[in-house]
C-alpha cells in the first residue's frame, strides 16, 4: 500500500463523494482520514495469496423468486416525502440537467 | 414457574395477560416515563403515542389475552434507524428530520402482530456510525448510570432506555457492535443475531454485509422471546435465512454442564481495563460453577478486525448513501444552481461529521486505483478472520470475552479522535465481520459502579447455545436487577 499522506487528497474524494467540505473540514478530514489509513496499513502487511474476498457471510445467495408482478409501492406514498414535485403530474423535480 | 419481575418483558406480558393491568395503562405508563426521564436522558427522538394507544385498544378489546402473542401490551421502543409508518424515523440524521416512512420495517411490523405496543423512536448516532451516541444529529444520549458518560453507540437511545426501566425492550441495530456496546456500557442483555437471522426490511441500511437488528432488554429470556418474533425468512429480504426461528426461550433450561466455552485469554493481557477483565475472569468462575469446560481458544487475526471493518463498513457506507441525493426523500439544499450544486450543498448540510468522515474513506477504498489495495484487501483478511474465528468455534461451542475494553468513558472523552473512538469496538467487529450471533449479557459492575458486559459468541445459525450460556449465567448473578439510582421502578410490585 503507498504512503497514504501522500496519496490520500481530500479534496478529490470529496468530489466524488458529492461532499463539498469547508476548508476547515478538508484540514481536519485530510489529517485523520491518513491517521485512519496509516493504521490500515497492517491489513496490507497479511499473506492473502489464494485466500477469496468475503462479501458476506456464507448464508442464502439472494435466491431466486418467481418472476411474478407483485404490489409495491404506490406512486403517492412514493411521492409524498420529495423535497420538490409538480404537484400536477406524479414527478420529482430537480434543478435543470440539459441547458 | 415464578412470577417474573415486573420491570421485565415477561412480567409485563403476564401482568396484561392475568388482568392485573390493561395494555392502555402499561402503554400510558411507559409514555409518560420516556415523555420524563427518556427526554433527560436524551433517549427518544419522537413517541407515538397515537399508534401505541390504538393498538393497546385492540388488545384490550380482545376476548381472550392468553391468546394473544408472546409481546402482548408490552410497550417496546425502536431505534431510530428503524422504519415505522406514519412515525418520523430520522436515523439521527438531518438528512431525514422530516422523514415519514411509507412502511413498517418488517421486524417492527412482526413485533406488532406478536401484541407489542411500538411507543417511542429513540436516538442514535447518525445512521448507526458511532460507538458513543455523540453523532446525533439531535444531541448525545447519557448513560443512566452517570450522566456525565455516554450509553455507548449506535444504539444508544435503546439500551439507556430499556436499563433506565422506561421500557422492558428495544430494538437497536448491530453493524459492528451498537447493540452489543450500548448494551454492556448500560447493564442491559443485548443480540446480535446471526447474519441473516432478522430482515432488515426496512432498517436504514449502513453496512449491508454486516448490519442486523436485534432486540435489547433486562433479561436475556426476554431477549430471546423477542428475537423470536422478529426472526426468520422475509420475501423483502433475500439474505434472510428461510428457516423458522427456533423456539429459543423453551431451550434455556440452565443446563449448560459439559459445553466448551473458548476463551482467548490472550485479547485479555493488554488493552483491557483492569475494572472490565476482573468481573469478566469471575463470570468464567461462575460459569465454571455450572460445568462448563473452559478451553483456551487463540484468535490469531483478532487485531485485524479493526482496521478490516473500517475499511469494509465505510465502503459499503459510501455506496449505501449515496441514495440521499435530495430528489426522492430527504432534506434538499435552496437554491442550487445546477444539479451537480444541489447534490453537494444537500449532502454537505444534511450530513454530521461523522457521516462524512465515513462516506470520504470509503469513497476513497473504492476509487479507481485503490480498490484491490484496500477494499479488496481487506475481504481477503475478512475471509482470514472468519475463519480464524469458525477454527475457534470448532474447539468450543461458544467463545466468552469482554464486550468492551473500558467501562462507558465520558462524554466529549473521545469525539474528536475517531481512531481512538473506533477502537471501542474491538471485541465486537469480529463476529459481525465473521457473520456469527453474539451477545453481550452484564456481569458486573467495574470503576465507578458502571457496569461490565460478557460477550458470548456462538456458531452461526446457533443462537440456541449462546442464549443458553447467557442465561444460564444470568440464574446465578442476576446482575440485570440493580437498576441505575434514578430508574423509577414499578410502584409496590
Amino acid at each position: 500500500m503507498a504512503d497514504d499522506r501522500g496519496d490520500f487528497n481530500i479534496a478529490h474524494v470529496a468530489g466524488l463523494a458529492r461532499l463539498a467540505l469547508t476548508p476547515d473540514q478538508e484540514a481536519l478530514f485530510q489529517k485523520q482520514l491518513a491517521e485512519v489509513l496509516a493504521w490500515a496499513a497492517h491489513v496490507s502487511a497479511v499473506p492473502t495469496d489464494g485466500v477469496p474476498p468475503m462479501a458476506q457471510a456464507d448464508g442464502p445467495h439472494a435466491p431466486a423468486r418467481a418472476d411474478q408482478v407483485a404490489p409495491s409501492l404506490e406512486v403517492p406514498a412514493a411521492l409524498r416525502n420529495a423535497p420538490d414535485t409538480p404537484g400536477t403530474a406524479p414527478l420529482f423535480r430537480v434543478p435543470r440537467v440539459i441547458g | 414457574m415464578t412470577t417474573p419481575h415486573p420491570d421485565t418483558l415477561a412480567g409485563q406480558r403476564e401482568a396484561f395477560v392475568r388482568g392485573d393491568t390493561s395494555a392502555r395503562a402499561q402503554c400510558e405508563r411507559a409514555l409518560e416515563r420516556l415523555r420524563d426521564a427518556g427526554a433527560e436522558l436524551g433517549a427518544v427522538l419522537t413517541l407515538s403515542a397515537d399508534r401505541a394507544l390504538a393498538r393497546a385498544a385492540v388488545l384490550d378489546a380482545a376476548p381472550d389475552r392468553a391468546a394473544l402473542g408472546p409481546l402482548a401490551g408490552v410497550p417496546v421502543a425502536v431505534k431510530d434507524t428503524i422504519c415505522t409508518a406514519g412515525i418520523r424515523t430520522t436515523a439521527g440524521s438531518r438528512m431525514l428530520h422530516r422523514y415519514i416512512p411509507p412502511t413498517d420495517a418488517t421486524a417492527v411490523a412482526r413485533l406488532e402482530q406478536a401484541g407489542a405496543l411500538i411507543v417511542a423512536k429513540t436516538n442514535c448516532d447518525e445512521f448507526a456510525m458511532g460507538s458513543s451516541n455523540e453523532h446525533s444529529a439531535f444531541g448525545p444520549v447519557r448513560n443512566p448510570w452517570d450522566l456525565r458518560r455516554t450509553p455507548g453507540g449506535s444504539s444508544g437511545g435503546s439500551a439507556a432506555a430499556v436499563a433506565a426501566r422506561l421500557v422492558p425492550a428495544a430494538l437497536g441495530s448491530d453493524t459492528g457492535g451498537s447493540v452489543r456496546q450500548p448494551a454492556g456500557f448500560c447493564g442491559c442483555a443485548g443480540v446480535r443475531p446471526t447474519w441473516g437471522r432478522v430482515s432488515r426490511a426496512g432498517l436504514v441500511a449502513f453496512a449491508s454485509s454486516l448490519d442486523q437488528i436485534g432486540p435489547l432488554t433486562l433479561t436475556v429470556r426476554d431477549g430471546a422471546t423477542m428475537l423470536q418474533a422478529i426472526a426468520g425468512g422475509d420475501p423483502l429480504d433475500a439474505t434472510t435465512i428461510p428457516a423458522p426461528a427456533p423456539d429459543w426461550a423453551a431451550q434455556l433450561t440452565g443446563d449448560i454442564r459439559g459445553c466448551r466455552i473458548g476463551v482467548p485469554r490472550h485479547l485479555f493481557e493488554s488493552g483491557v481495563d483492569d475494572d472490565v477483565r476482573a468481573p469478566v475472569l469471575a463470570a468464567l468462575d461462575v460459569l465454571s460453577a455450572r460445568g462448563v469446560r473452559l478451553v483456551d481458544v487463540t484468535l490469531s487475526q483478532a487485531r485485524l478486525a479493526i482496521p478490516v471493518y473500517y475499511l469494509i463498513a465505510t465502503a459499503e457506507a459510501s455506496s449505501n448513501l449515496a441514495r440521499y441525493d435530495g430528489v426522492r426523500y430527504g432534506v434538499r439544499a435552496a437554491d442550487a444552481e445546477d444539479l451537480r450544486d444541489m447534490y453537494d450543498r444537500t449532502r454537505s448540510e444534511g450530513f454530521g461529521a461523522e457521516v462524512k468522515r465515513r462516506i470520504i474513506l470509503g469513497t476513497f477504498v473504492l476509487s479507481a486505483g485503490y480498490r484491490d489495495a484496500y477494499y479488496v484487501k481487506a475481504q481477503q483478511v475478512r475471509t482470514l478472520i472468519a475463519r480464524d474465528i469458525e477454527a475457534a468455534l470448532r474447539e468450543a461451542d461458544v467463545l466468552a470475552l469482554p464486550t468492551s475494553p473500558s467501562v462507558a468513558f465520558a462524554l466529549g472523552a473521545r469525539v474528536a479522535d475517531p481512531l481512538t473512538m473506533y477502537l471501542s469496538d474491538v471485541f465486537t467487529v469480529g463476529a459481525s465481520l465473521a457473520g456469527v450471533p453474539a451477545m453481550s449479557v452484564p456481569c458486573g459492575f467495574g470503576e465507578a459502579g458502571l457496569p461490565v458486559g460478557l460477550q458470548i459468541v456462538g456458531r452461526r445459525g446457533d443462537e440456541a447455545t449462546m442464549l443458553r450460556v447467557a442465561d444460564a449465567f444470568e440464574r446465578d448473578t442476576q446482575v440485570w436487577r440493580q437498576a441505575p439510582s434514578g430508574a423509577r421502578h414499578h410502584g409496590g410490585a
